[in-house]
């Protein structure tokens, strides 16, 4: 039997379809009885799906510029010595 | 500043052989974060920059011999981690995984589960059922934004990769050279952490 601490240590495994059939089969069958874990579970599959509509961080524009031309620097110095 | 679209990557790459500064906007944008988040991740955020740019001069060496026989991201992000590892290897260090290596704390509190691993303090309702409602909300946005921040390295690495960029486990693990249990392990307290501060911000907004 899984606690109530187990479900809410594998809801990212059941998210991420990764338990195996014996695990999947008891997890749904805590489901099916505890209102708290089901109310866990919804929880963590929307803060998920919330995350993944996250941009990730990325440099701004002036970084970008610095950098990408000291990439191109590089690249320039590289065909040179070819 | 102009970013053109590069579905495909080889137009890509041999933009970037030809010296075209649009293409190498592209990468550093698209790239240049997710690097230091593997340099940071293994030797740490003192040398972190230092790889990284390590990194793309062998970036650049290398591109006219890349196969594409994985996506470029991924070929960097390689590179990255590679350099990174000889690094360690030079300074003799070993990878400061942090918190990877006490896998047996649970991602919730303690306090949230009696003896028994009933809850001690359930799950309270949240009043938004969608990511768009959550992310509607500026206040809750910057909860989410500076849960994220404030997690370890790694876990923001995996957590970003996995579940924003929707890299594949099996590739997070090569690149970050830890085991898939690890791996799930640190994801979950992650994602754990993210639900715990929206449970928090539900309970009393700022
Ligand atoms: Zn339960």
């Amino acid at each position: 039997m899984l606690s109530c601490k187990d479900i809410s240590q594998l809801a990212s495994e059941n998210f991420d379809k990764t338990l195996s059939p014996m695990q999947r089969m008891q997890f749904r069958m805590h489901l099916l009885m505890c209102h708290n874990c089901r109310l866990f579970v919804s929880q963590m599959a929307l803060t998920i799906e919330t995350i993944a509509t996250i941009t990730p961080l990325q440099p701004n524009d002036p970084q970008i510029h610095e950098q990408a031309t000291k990439l191109m620097a590089i690249s320039k110095t590289m065909i040179n010595k070819e | 500043m102009d970013y053109p679209d590069y579905t495909h990557e080889r137009v890509l790459i041999q933009e970037l052989i030809n010296g075209e500064e649009a293409a190498f906007r592209h990468v550093v944008k698209q790239y240049h974060q997710s690097m230091l988040y593997v340099a940071h991740s293994i030797v740490g955020s003192a040398i972190a920059e230092e790889v990284v740019q390590e990194a793309w001069v062998s970036v650049i060496k290398a591109l006219p011999g890349f196969e594409s026989r994985s996506a470029l991201k991924t070929w960097v992000l390689r590179i990255v981690s590679n350099c990174a590892k000889t690094r360690l290897r030079k300074e003799s260090r070993s990878i400061a995984m942090g918190d990877a290596n006490d896998l047996e704390f649970a991602a919730l509190p303690e306090a949230r589960f009696r003896e028994n691993g009933h809850w001690a303090s359930a799950p309270r309702r949240w009043n938004i059922a969608s990511p768009e409602a959550i992310l509607a909300s500026e206040e809750l946005k910057t909860v989410i934004y500076t849960a994220i921040e404030s997690l370890p390295i790694i876990q923001q690495t995996i957590l970003t990769f996995r579940d924003m960029e929707g890299m594949s486990m099996d590739e997070i693990c090569k690149i970050l050279d830890i085991s898939e249990s690890n791996s799930r392990v640190l994801l979950h307290r992650a994602r754990s952490k993210i639900w715990q501060a929206i449970e928090k911000h539900q309970d009393e907004p700022c």
